[in-house]
């Protein structure tokens, strides 16, 4: 389990706060930066151990879409264990995308990643098509393998952030976009992050090793996020989530739900489990007796 | 009241009148019918809901206010299909846009002024959250018509500041939107505006129904708020409408995968299958 010493890392940001603006500056210019050295080793093979713990429990049920010859994914990895809520909160990488999606941002969704052995290229895609001229949410990807040519490295297309696509496409398509892609190269403990407007894939793995990462997505807190995490996690991992992680999770954002006899909008996570049926139990009673409820 | 017809130009002037003065007003988009119906429907649960809903929604001296109600009334989700309605949210907010709020809305009889305020405090160049007004009521600055500050929308809030910031400074420029029964009001949902105070003892009704772009977080959760029969019931459109479509993903533990929303029965088949696969 990593201490909160631990988290406190090393990076070029911590000892140079002006790094920070400038590497927002090149996500908000080009559409990508990269952060060398932002996570301890320590970090790393903690994080390592966490997701391959995941993905061997995993690989028995993942269906074609999570394990293919492409890649392998682990959904929902907040709800799994302490260590990735850990690598969210993040100091340096939450001062970076709070300065560029706002201070009340959310996590929208927290998957782990890594191309397979010799698997091909992905296609160039964005993660969210929203409108022109806003940078809704940032994919921070947390290098834990080095990322290399050979390994199949992230590419983008750099100051490609909201190609004309139509509404709800995220593929795509030209050959004129594969010949502008740069490929970034990191050392495990960097990080990428981009806005998710930009074009950008994971390439052909060559080797026969994993290339592991974690893909965080920081989004505006009025942006839909992908993951449900207030009902994803079990109720004993939310029980047990301080206030900010309840914010960063967006437990305490989660639409309303209507409670048809209450009439009135409930949290999915009441504050408190007896108050809360007492009180309906209360009110079911006078409206059997047609009173109105005090 | 003649039904203004939605011609291409007019379509589109109104359109413009969102994008720059932050709203439109169309009348006659209900006929004499449609509203009486939907008038019935949301006193009847104005009513109910005095007696055994909660306090807050109408004891206060402002509104009362009914949420979600296409879970409520069949006539309601039919208000939310009107195809002039429907054509305007499209153009403005996405074709795939969705709904985030579906209210009854009553001006308090002998009430106050609502303090002017946006929706929403979002400022970008485009609008992403549309607040629509079909009134059941002719609103008039008697009965507390609503009141909106054009072009107030662009306005400057410094991050973190309350939503209400600065609207004290706009209140010389509110313009009242006296209109009949049946009509549409559609403004940016950053737009300053507010309903006005209820000098007669009758209801002044509305229904509020907010159109947001596909990827925005909606106010509520149709898929875990609609009843059981009223979800079954839901058309295709309805279902892309009210963003079951768009629904943030569901962790499912048992499979390792997103949470399918079909058959209870298939479900179990399906966590059992893999189950089995496990050993």
């Amino acid at each position: 389990m990593m201490s909160t010493s631990q988290l406190q890392s090393a990076s070029q940001l911590q000892s140079q706060p002006s790094s920070l603006l400038a590497h927002a500056d090149e996500i908000l210019t080009r559409g990508y930066t990269v952060i060398k050295g932002v996570l301890t080793p320590e970090q790393v093979a903690c994080a390592l151990a966490a997701l391959q713990k995941q993905f061997d429990h995993e690989i028995r049920f993942s269906p074609k879409e999570l394990r293919n010859e492409e890649h392998q994914i682990s959904f929902c990895l907040p709800a799994k264990d302490k260590v990735f809520r850990q690598l969210a909160l993040v100091p340096d990488v939450l001062r970076l995308v709070r300065s560029l999606v706002g201070s009340e941002c959310i996590v929208g969704a927290f998957n782990g990643y890594t191309t397979q052995p010799y698997g091909p290229k992905q296609e160039l895609h964005v993660d969210l098509n929203t409108a022109k001229g806003l940078l809704a949410s940032v994919l921070v990807i947390f290098v834990l393998d080095d990322f290399t040519r050979a390994n199949g490295c992230t590419r983008v297309v750099p100051f490609s952030q909201h190609p004309d696509l139509p509404e709800r496409a995220y593929l795509v398509e030209g050959d004129h976009w594969e010949e502008k892609a740069v490929y970034l190269e990191a050392p495990a403990g960097s990080i990428i992050a981009f806005d998710t407007a930009l074009i950008h894939a994971a390439s052909e793995n060559q080797t026969a090793q994993l290339r592991r990462a974690l893909h965080i997505q920081y989004c505006r807190w009025w942006v839909r996020p992908q993951w449900d995490f207030a009902l994803s996690m079990p109720e004993h991992v939310k029980a047990g989530l301080t206030e900010e992680e309840n914010k960063l999770f967006a437990i305490d954002t989660h639409p309303w739900q209507l409670d048809r006899l209450y009439t009135k909008a409930k949290r999915v996570r009441p504050p408190n489990f007896f108050d809360y049926y007492t009180t309906r139990l209360r009110l079911m009673l006078s409206a059997w007796h047609g009173k109105k409820p005090k | 009241m003649p039904a203004l017809e939605l011609h291409a130009t007019t379509v589109a002037e109104h359109v413009e009148h969102i994008r720059t003065r932050g709203y439109t007003v169309i009348e006659g988009i209900l006929g004499p019918e449609q509203v009486a119906i939907a008038a019935a429907a949301l006193d009847k649960i104005l009513d109910y809901e005095r007696r055994h809903g909660d306090r807050v929604l109408w004891d206060n001296p402002w509104y009362q206010i009914s949420h979600l109600l296409v879970g409520k009334d069949k006539i309601f989700r039919e208000l939310c299909l009107t195809p002039k309605l429907l054509v305007l949210a499209r153009l403005v907010v996405g074709q795939d846009c969705t709904i985030g709020s579906v209210n009854g809305y009553t001006a308090r009889p002998d009430g106050i002024a609502q303090e002017l305020h946006p929706d929403r405090i979002v400022r970008s160049a485009f609008v992403d959250s549309m607040q629509t007004i079909l009134t059941l009521d002719e609103f008039t600055r008697e009965n507390g018509c609503t009141r909106v500050v054009p072009y107030s929308q662009d306005r400057e809030i410094p991050e973190g500041v309350d939503k209400c910031w600065g609207c004290a400074e706009l209140a010389s420029q509110t313009i009242d939107l006296e209109v009949p029964a049946g009509s549409l009001i559609a403004y940016n949902s950053s737009l300053v505006h507010s309903s006005g105070a209820n000098r007669t003892l009758r209801r002044r009704r509305c229904i509020h129904i907010s159109f947001l772009r596909s990827w925005i977080q909606p106010e509520w959760d149709f898929s875990l708020s609609l009843p059981k029969n009223v979800k079954a019931d839901l058309t295709k459109e309805e279902l892309a409408l009210y963003g079951f479509n768009a629904h943030p993903l569901r962790y499912n533990f048992q499979t390792c995968s997103e949470k399918e929303q079909g058959q209870r029965g298939l479900r179990y088949l399906r966590r059992l299958k893999s189950k089995l696969l496990a050993r």
